[in-house]
């Protein structure tokens, strides 16, 4: 993450400044997310859905 | 650690709402915090187990026009009541959310769905899930889902920790579930999630005789063999094979059967359920 806020990328959450969150590489694209639950279930749902599902990765970043 | 355990079939009338609901209150009556989610939205029926009238729906959490505690309906005293009036020593809880059986509101959730929208109700079902979590100190999440594979019911069974397979001896069913299994829950089981088969309604034990004291027994002498053919078939571990209970199946209104006849030997089946390690917190 950047010195900007950002947004976990599950559940949409903002991301405070010098809050911990987890940063994941998928298919050569960087997602943060607020805990390791919401990684966990994006990776689920990219895994179920495949990557044509657009709407599921709509820019985190505010 | 909260346990979130999704009921889910490939077709329908495999009898995993009435599942749901019988664990949900057996776990609560056991003295467990349960919250019980209907997300069958496009055919709720949960309600007609608890015969409630909520102010709010799930639909209304969903939509953003209802906080968690409107919709969350306390059904406590069904399972802390005993047959004399008394209360249980060890003090559960059991809170339900019941889904809007209207069309409309069925659509709102179901139809039309633009991509944003399918994002913010998807983000919403994960928060209603975080504060089921803090808000409510729940032991255990039960979600009753929609069969085979729609929007809902892959969303309830990604957040959910144990998933539950209901299917019924036939070769439709077994071919379906061995699908979704290899489709769905292989996606699902790589990232964490556990999921096992439970056989249902499984034939041959009530009729012609009725022989229920039983059937209990005569399951468990077939379930090894059952469970490792059908285990083999779908490639998923089979947690529990339920006989058909025809006074359960064709009764003219649904009911608890684990609190209106605790002795019945479908609530022995589910007291069996509940007990597995697999599902205890």
């Amino acid at each position: 993450m950047s010195d900007s806020y950002s947004k976990c990328t599950m559940c949409g959450k903002i991301i405070k400044i010098k809050t911990k969150y987890v940063s994941e590489k998928i298919d050569d694209s960087y997602y943060v997310f607020d805990s390791e639950y919401c990684a966990m279930i994006f990776k689920r749902f990219r895994s179920v859905y495949g990557k044509d599902f657009c709407w599921l990765y709509e820019s985190p970043k505010l | 650690m909260t346990k979130c355990i999704a009921f889910h079939s490939y077709k329908g009338g495999t009898g995993k709402t009435t599942l749901a609901c019988n664990v949900a209150a057996l776990l609560a009556k056991k003295g467990h915090r349960v919250f019980l989610l209907d997300l069958d939205v496009s055919a709720p029926s949960i309600q007609a187990y608890f015969e409630k009238e909520p102010k709010k729906w799930i639909n209304d959490f969903l939509n953003d026009n209802a906080e968690i505690d409107d919709i969350a309906v306390d059904m406590t005293s069904l399972v802390t009541e005993t047959d004399d009036g008394a209360t249980e020593n060890k003090v559960g809880a059991l809170w339900v959310g019941f889904c809007n059986p209207k069309k409309e509101e069925i659509y709102k959730l179901e139809g039309g769905k633009e991509e944003n929208s399918k994002m913010q109700l998807l983000r919403k079902l994960i928060l209603l899930r975080e504060h089921i979590i803090s808000e409510y100190s729940a032991d255990y999440i039960i979600i009753d889902t929609s069969p085979g594979i729609r929007y809902w019911s892959i969303n309830a069974l990604a957040i959910s920790d144990i998933l539950f397979l209901a299917l019924k001896m036939g070769e439709l069913d077994i071919d379906g579930t061995k699908k979704m299994a290899h489709d769905i829950y292989d996606s699902l089981t790589k990232y964490g999630a556990k999921s096992y088969l439970i056989l249902n309604r499984v034939g041959g034990f009530c009729v012609p005789s009725s022989d229920h004291k039983h059937s209990h027994n005569l399951i468990e002498n077939q379930e090894s063999d059952v469970g490792e053919k059908l285990a083999k078939t779908v490639g998923m571990k089979m947690i529990s094979a339920i006989p058909c209970y025809c006074d359960i199946q064709f009764s003219k209104r649904e009911y608890l059967t684990v609190l209106k006849y605790p002795d019945h030997p479908f609530a022995v089946q589910i007291q069996h359920l509940i007990e597995k390690d697999e599902i205890k917190v």
